[in-house]
């Protein structure tokens, strides 16, 4: 379970939204929404350790109850999808996969997990392409799995849909909750169809004053 | 507001055909300079020059050349001091990037620092830089001295250092001088690889800070800064000024070899001396080339470690990633005690070794120093102004004349203007003063004024074409729209929005300028003197004192350049009052 207690982000000494607490629990997808400005990508920024200068994050952030502010940002093991799908411009789709993979035990198993991950996604035998030559959907798609095979323990969105055209947006929405059941997963968007899907609870950012509650 | 965008592209269409008329008679200035001096270096080379006597093409030259006594040391030393030199300064660099700089954006505390530092080794001569880490290394220079507070020293120790006969004294100022180059050609390639979201993609995944940036910023990183890497390289092969004070005296290296042979005061001595040019251009082409074979091998060699999954450096990469970083560390500081030297030498009363110290502070050297100093000052200054004027003018029009080409015409257009950087500059020199000389012109103020502006301009190209581009262009469209015409919108809108960029452009110009040694010896035609020509000159004399007033100026003139671009860049950045 990942929990937020009372987080808050402070630019110049003033709060962007007022302090902030939930609890995500796996296959309870949480929804973040505001408008833009509102400090959603600060918020992701700081859970993941990776806040610009110039802001700083209060309050306590647990998975499984254990806090990993005190850890830096590459052993928090939160993994994040952004809006843009960020695959490594200068490796091949499997090579980014790899990426993501542990290491080890050995070249032949590496390859046939990321053959078979590329496979479940309607992906097959797409190892070898490189990134530049995919549609946005397969792009996405890449990501994710990038995402999901470094093993994370929990799974932040930021905004990941909104620059998917309509009908690939539903099919790589339900894509990501279906894969991630087992994960906790805070989603931070704009769009209320977002939430719809995700299910799970919504809380609503707004600056100094107390969340609304939506569902 | 559309009728007057549809007028502009009307204009532009209409102007298109003379704009790529203009800008292609720009192109062909660095395209012909080169390739004359290339076509009169190889037909000299075969012994065909009949202003010089010779009138049938044979091999005589490079039979007088392979006579030559130390050709093949001279060669080794040249190659050894490149291929040391450039992986160290290829690696402090990137070293140094990862460590300081790895979003491309500086922190404050101890990086940016230790930016001051690299920009202001950036910024130093390179004769300057030379003679200064003369005076540190040499066996009675200050390093010694320094060590003499904690050991026992009491004669200089017996070594041949500078000058030593494998060229490393000469590879060790090179990666001096490199390292800050690489490293802010680095810089500024970072800003456009979107690092910071890959960084905290790569931690998200799991990898340690460090390893994230080498695996997923370093590879691309690099392909985009080959240019320089390829420039710093070409330079390694034919820096006269640096081997004339830190490389091997007898033989020297080629680039030294080929200067003197053309001061030889009989002229059949020009035609080995073509060969010879022919021969660094040939040694640099295929040094260039093994450094693409390496490129692609160690290329090859490292791809499987993207896709190995493993977070953490091991132990040993670790370890050697500290003793790199202590390395960069300690190139920063030797550098800038080089520098440092030289002020120090030139206000130093007395100064007997092995005191760490001089007896504080004699004006006696400047004293001396000024009568003489004053007339290499002026030409240098007119020289720089100049030039940086004619450069700044052709960046000008070159970027404002190829808005309208196409993506390819632009990048070709680049490559040519960057050309003089890559090419052998002792080939095509030569071959241009050959041409020169059977014109019957000897060299003078202009043609080296117009061999500096060669050298100039890629630098002032480079430095105004991003702001350039990035500079939003609605301005240029609403000015357009209030009616004004296209050249007022250039000088009216364009220009002054751009001031810092045109005035750090400038300053890069005259410190470019204020820096030549080669193209000022070989155009000058022995008449005109510049700080840079009369520092190595009169470090020959042994003159610390002497070598440090004119060190300190040539450093001093290019670092004040550097000061008012940064002193008008600031005031023009400050909104003007409505």
């Amino acid at each position: 379970m990942l929990e937020l207690r009372d987080v808050a982000i402070r630019r110049q000494g003033e709060t962007l939204f007022a302090p902030l607490s939930c609890q995500v629990r796996p296959g309870r997808p949480v929804t973040i929404m505001g408008p833009s400005g509102a400090g959603k990508s600060s918020l992701l920024a700081w859970l993941t350790g990776v806040l610009p200068a110039g802001l700083a994050g209060e309050g306590d952030v647990l998975l499984d109850g254990v806090s990993v502010l005190s850890l830096p940002a590459h052993r928090r093991r939160l993994g994040i999808l952004f809006q843009d799908d960020l695959l490594f411009p200068h490796m091949s789709v499997g090579e980014n996969l790899a990426f993501g993979l542990p290491p080890g035990p050995d070249r032949n198993t590496r390859r046939g997990r990321i053959d078979q991950a590329l496979a479940d996604v309607e992906l097959p035998g797409f190892a070898n392409r490189d990134p530049m030559t995919l549609s946005g959907g397969e792009r996405a798609r890449v990501a994710l799995l990038r995402v999901l095979l470094s093993e994370p323990r929990a799974l932040l969105l930021d905004e990941p849909f909104s620059k998917l055209d309509l009908t690939l947006r539903d099919r790589f929405r339900s894509l990501v909750f279906q894969s991630a059941p087992h994960l906790p997963v805070l989603l931070v968007s704009h769009d209320p169809q977002d939430s719809v899907a995700a299910g799970g609870d919504v809380l609503e950012l707004r600056p100094n004053e107390r969340h609304t509650r939506i569902r | 507001m559309a009728e007057a965008l549809q007028r502009l592209d009307a204009h532009r269409l209409a102007g298109s055909g003379r704009s790529q008329i203009a800008w292609l008679a720009l192109v062909a200035v660095p395209a012909l300079a080169i390739f004359s001096g290339l076509v009169f270096v190889l037909l000299p080379a075969f012994g065909y020059f009949p202003a010089l006597g010779g009138t049938s093409l044979s091999l005589q030259p490079w039979r007088d050349l392979i006579a030559y006594p130390g050709l093949a040391s001279a060669a080794r030393a040249t190659v050894i001091s490149a291929f040391v030199a450039m992986p160290i300064a290829l690696g402090l660099a990137m070293l140094m990037l990862a460590w300081i700089a790895p979003s491309s954006t500086v922190r404050t505390g101890f990086p940016l620092i230790a930016a001051r530092f690299l920009s202001w080794l950036l910024a130093t001569p390179h004769a300057a830089f030379a003679l200064g880490l003369a005076f540190l290394v040499a066996p009675s220079g200050w390093l010694v001295r320094i060590a003499a507070l904690v050991l026992p020293v009491d004669t200089p120790p017996d070594l041949l250092i500078p000058r030593d006969p494998w060229g490393l004294s000469l590879a060790a100022g090179l990666v001096l001088k490199e390292m800050p180059f690489l490293f802010f050609a680095g810089l500024t390639a970072l800003s456009q690889l979107d690092a910071p979201r890959m960084l905290s993609l790569g931690a998200g995944l799991g990898y340690q800070p460090g390893l994230a940036w080498f695996k997923l910023i370093a590879p691309r990183l690099y392909a985009l800064i080959r240019l320089p890497v390829y420039a710093a390289l070409a330079y390694a092969l034919s820096a006269v000024d640096m081997a004339l004070v830190l490389g091997p005296a007898t033989p020297p290296t080629l680039a030294v070899l080929a200067v003197d042979l053309t001061h030889d005061p009989d002229l059949a001595r020009r035609f080995p001396a073509a060969a010879l040019a022919l021969l660094h251009l040939l040694l640099t082409l295929s040094a260039l080339g093994t450094w693409r074979v390496l490129e692609i091998v160690i290329a090859r060699a490292l791809r499987p470690m993207l896709a190995d999954g493993v977070r953490a450096p091991a132990p040993a990469v670790r370890w050697s990633m500290h003793v790199g970083r202590a390395l960069a560390l300690a190139s920063i500081v030797l550098g800038a005690l080089a520098i440092l030297s030289l002020p120090l030498w030139s206000l130093a009363a007395v100064w007997r070794f092995p005191d760490a110290v001089p007896d504080c502070c004699s004006l006696a050297a400047w004293r001396r120093a000024l009568p003489e100093l004053w007339l290499p000052l002026r030409d240098s200054l007119t020289i720089a102004f100049t030039v940086t004027l004619l450069a700044l003018i052709g960046a000008v029009a070159w970027l404002q004349l190829e808005r309208d080409l196409s993506h390819r015409m632009r990048q070709g257009g680049r490559a040519v203007a960057m050309l003089p950087l890559i090419v052998s500059d002792v080939a095509f020199l030569m071959g241009v003063q050959i041409l020169l000389l059977g014109l019957g012109f000897g060299g003078g103020w202009l043609p080296t004024a117009l061999s500096h502006a060669l050298f100039a301009f890629p630098y002032v190209l480079l430095a105004l074409a991003d702001p350039w581009n990035r500079l939003d262009p609605r301005y240029e469209r609403s000015a357009l729209c209030l009616g004004a015409s296209p050249w007022r919108v250039l000088l009216r809108v364009r220009l002054p929005l751009l001031m810092p960029a045109l005035a750090f452009a400038a300053a890069l110009g005259c410190a470019v300028s204020l820096s030549l040694y080669l193209p000022t010896v070989l155009m000058g035609g022995g008449r005109i003197a510049t700080l840079a020509t009369e520092a190595i000159a009169l470090s020959s004399g042994g003159d610390r004192r002497i070598v440090g007033v004119y060190g300190t100026t040539q450093a001093l003139v290019i670092w004040t350049g550097f000061f008012v671009a940064y002193w008008v860049g600031r005031r023009a950045a400050r909104p003007a009052l409505a």
